[in-house]
């Protein structure tokens, strides 16, 4: 009897603790991570009047929290450190992968919410299609940008196959 | 891109808005991926119900054509309108392209 007692009254002392966890949870910042696309001056710039949008209207301080590189947003976003991250669609999946990450909204471009990669060559150029890109040159943009990669595979051309490749490091990261 | 017009290499790759650009200007497009699903805002796991809910409606409500809206918009892209709802398995096709490369390989 005295157990059973002991018991609900623990159990009322958890439960009475919930919403002020949960409350206490909603008044702490907001933690707003991101891929480095850009240097951090840049970076921070782009994404100041979002996070002070986003403050507005959610009533609640919203900090930046940017990251070296992808790995590191990644981890972030994955492991909890930030709240909720600008990521690339490469790096969304591997935080899924890794921390089961739930999507909010993806961005729209020149009111299109999708894009595709392109492999393009010289107007007067003898390719004609990916099979005729077997031993020939290739300039990629970002060694980081993976899906430009997986696209030129995709296209059915091995990256051995390719006489060799450059990376401009200019490109949007994909 | 001038890599490729310059004929230092035979060929390269694009984002679609980038293509259509050089086409224009002595550029040919030889191979097209599907449609891909693009940046995107990702939460962790455990952010609260009511915190994700507060964040989709403020990302959607976002729109170029309010003068309030577009500046917050533009700073992150110039080439940006809005945002649009997405769901995990829009990235599919992502996944399915990346499935040879490992994790290192991002």
């Amino acid at each position: 009897m005295f157990e059973s007692a002991k018991i609900v009254t623990i159990l009322g002392l958890v439960l009475s603790l919930i919403p002020f966890s949960v409350a206490s949870e909603q008044k702490k910042a907001l933690r707003f991570g991101s891929v480095a696309m850009d240097i951090p001056a840049v970076m921070h710039k782009r994404l100041t009047p979002l996070t002070t949008y986003l403050s507005k209207e959610l009533n609640r301080e919203v900090v930046l929290d940017l990251s070296p590189n992808m790995k590191d947003a990644i981890k972030k976003v994955s492991s909890g450190e930030v709240d909720f991250a600008y990521l690339t669609p490469v790096a969304y999946i591997r935080s899924h992968e890794a921390g089961n990450t739930q999507l909010i909204a993806k961005t729209v471009t020149q009111n299109k919410g999708s894009f595709q990669l392109m492999i393009v060559v010289r107007e007067d150029s003898d390719i004609k299609n990916p099979s005729d890109l077997f031993g020939r040159s290739f300039a990629f943009g970002d060694k980081a940008a993976l899906l430009q990669r997986a696209a030129v595979l995709g296209a059915g051309v091995p990256l051995e196959k390719l006489a060799n490749m450059t990376f401009s490091g200019i490109t949007t990261i994909l | 891109m001038r890599a490729v017009l310059n004929k230092e290499y035979d060929a390269g790759i694009l984002k679609d808005t980038k293509a259509y650009k050089w086409e224009k200007r002595g550029i040919r497009i030889v191979y097209s991926t599907p449609q891909l699903p693009p940046y995107n805002i990702a939460a962790r796991k455990m952010l609260d119900s009511e915190t994700v809910t507060q964040l989709k409606k403020a990302f959607l409500k976002l729109d170029s054509s309010n003068p309030k809206h577009k500046p917050v918009i533009q700073a992150l892209s110039s080439k940006y309108s809005g945002f649009q709802a997405v769901t995990n398995k829009d990235y599919d096709v992502v996944r399915k392209l990346t499935l040879p490369f490992t994790k290192s390989d991002n």
